[in-house]
């Protein structure tokens, strides 16, 4: 394991990672001392995380209990997602319960949760994040589904469709999260997005060959790109060398691999 | 010495070899310490015939005659067409290609293919294999006829002196699927590479089939690919086979 302070500061923040179980395949070093132990590995300051099991249980709010419980220990290392849906009864409580626990965004997964993003349902929880100050994180998958269980029937989110709900709320912060966007340089799309606040998580995405991190970070801005790694579902090293090989100069990277996400979720980012 | 033993190379708008994207390749190995790369042409579908994959292969022997330290072939047949075995012998034989390799034209375990392993057992040259476990619709509707390990595992068993490698663990489909299956086939060796990062993929191969049928690559997945090499629980002997060891001594079993 390589500690990457040296190549992009002491302020790393993975802001894509998780606890708990996934019902489809196992999980190993999926509790916060584990996740804790991974970043001291890599020299990750904080990470942005959100429970596995609440993609799928009925009611996610007891996912969010139960990572409350679980980080406490050490809380000076999280910030936390609240996932929730929009579908589910006593949603708004459920939400004011995290704000009140200091949970620092809200993590929506649409087609998990059988809706659409065009919704009266999406617009309502869109506002109520942004009303309590919170971003609005949207996962285009959390497996691959070409390794799909039998009882997964779950397609990927479409970008477009995040980009679309993000145009109808232009005033609230979005973090579009497990996506690969591999439109060309003066695509119309990168011209969309950049007149949002969308902020697009990178582990899926490659700084070689094509380049679509690189044409991302050009067109959409290095202040607009968040370092992740989707940790324990995915490896961590992937993002870490996406990073490392971009061709970008330091203070980008510095951007990208934490400053970002921390002007993001932290209310003191940027005070004195 | 570092060996991505499935990479590709593709056309360009006029048909020829896609020079950039061969300098591309290079590039990314140099970033990443990749030393070699052992590639075919990417034509994943159809129904495939002799003036196809010839022109496939003449862009492999073009970018291997562009980075002649870096690069080596596969040479690519639909083995159900007549000049299949033909193509092999001017590619393998006459030309210096490292081996075969089987898209999806065919499962592996076709008797139509049987020709095609008899002679790479004949010459031991490896068989790189197309393949994976996909589970769920969509992809199994594009490619109905992407081999499997059980498909890997049945050739194995008709051709024990095959140097079959299953592709892709990584590459979508259920892997973990394909290891209870490569367990049982002790010949066939499996490639690391795949858009397919998950955390444990490669500690699960090395538990399952043993650090020694594990085989480095990318298949164009490039940090990730060497990211999850990095991350693995290996020793470094270990290590340092699935880099490379391993690959370079199937190429050294070569009796043509």
């Amino acid at each position: 394991m390589t500690d990457y302070r040296p190549l992009f500061g002491s302020g790393i923040i993975d802001c894509n990672s998780f606890i708990g179980h996934w019902p489809f395949r196992r999980l190993r070093r999926n509790t916060a001392a584990e996740l804790v132990a991974m970043m001291d590995q890599f020299g990750i300051w904080k990470s942005c995380v959100a429970s596995a099991e609440a993609i799928l249980y009925r009611d996610s709010h007891e996912g969010n209990r139960a990572l409350y419980e679980q980080t406490r220990e050490h809380a000076d290392r999280f910030w936390l997602y609240a996932t929730i849906n929009p579908m589910y009864a006593g949603w708004e409580r459920d939400l004011a319960q995290c704000v009140d626990w200091g949970f620092r965004a809200v993590r929506l997964y649409p087609v998990f949760h059988n809706y659409r993003l065009d919704s009266p349902e999406a617009d309502r929880i869109v506002r109520a994040a942004h009303e309590a100050g919170l971003p609005v994180a949207i996962s285009c998958r959390v497996e691959d589904v070409r390794q799909r269980h039998w009882m997964d029937r779950f397609e990927d989110v479409d970008p477009l469709d995040v980009l679309g709900l993000a145009e109808a709320h232009p005033d609230t912060r979005f973090i579009l999260m497990e996506s690969l966007l591999g439109w060309p340089h003066d695509a119309d799309e990168w011209r969309r997005l950049r007149d949002t606040q969308v902020y697009v998580e990178m582990s899926r995405m490659t700084a070689l060959m094509e380049r679509p991190l690189e044409i991302m970070t050009w067109e959409l801005g290095d202040d607009r790109v968040l370092f992740g790694t989707g940790f324990p579902f995915k490896t961590p090293s992937p993002a870490f060398l996406e990073l490392q090989v971009l061709d970008a100069d330091e203070d980008a990277k510095a951007r990208i691999a934490g400053e970002n996400v921390r002007r993001l979720m932290d209310p003191e980012a940027g005070k004195g | 010495m570092v060996i991505d033993c499935h990479m590709h190379v593709r056309a360009g708008a006029d048909g020829a070899l896609d020079v950039q994207y061969c300098d591309w390749t290079i590039e990314a190995g140099d970033l990443l310490g990749i030393d070699r790369f052992c590639v075919s042409d990417l034509q994943l579908t159809g129904e495939l015939r002799y003036d196809d994959f010839h022109a496939a292969n003449d862009r492999v022997a073009a970018a291997v005659a562009r980075h002649p330290d870096r690069y080596h072939g596969y040479c690519f047949v639909n083995p159900g067409d007549p000049k299949a075995l033909d193509e092999i012998r001017q590619r393998v034989r006459d030309e210096g290609f490292i081996g075969i390799k089987s898209y999806n034209q065919y499962f592996i375990d076709d008797p139509v293919v049987e020709p095609v392993l008899r002679l790479a057992s004949e010459w031991q040259v490896p068989v790189l294999v197309h393949a994976g476990y996909l589970t769920d619709g969509a992809s199994k509707a594009r490619q109905p006829l992407t081999s499997n390990a059980l498909h890997l595992a049945n050739a194995a068993r008709r051709f024990p002196e095959a140097m079959l490698i299953e592709g892709h663990i990584g590459g979508g489909g259920d892997w973990e699927w394909a290891l209870k299956h490569l367990r049982e086939a002790p010949s066939v060796y499996l490639d690391t590479s795949g858009s397919g990062i998950d955390e444990w993929m490669i500690d699960r191969c090395v538990e399952e089939i043993g650090a020694e049928r594990l085989l480095f690559a990318t298949d164009t997945t490039m940090e990730g690919s060497v990211g999850k090499i990095l991350d693995a629980n290996l020793s470094e002997p270990d290590r340092k086979r699935i880099l490379g060891g391993n690959f370079q001594a199937l190429l050294d079993r070569r009796a043509v």
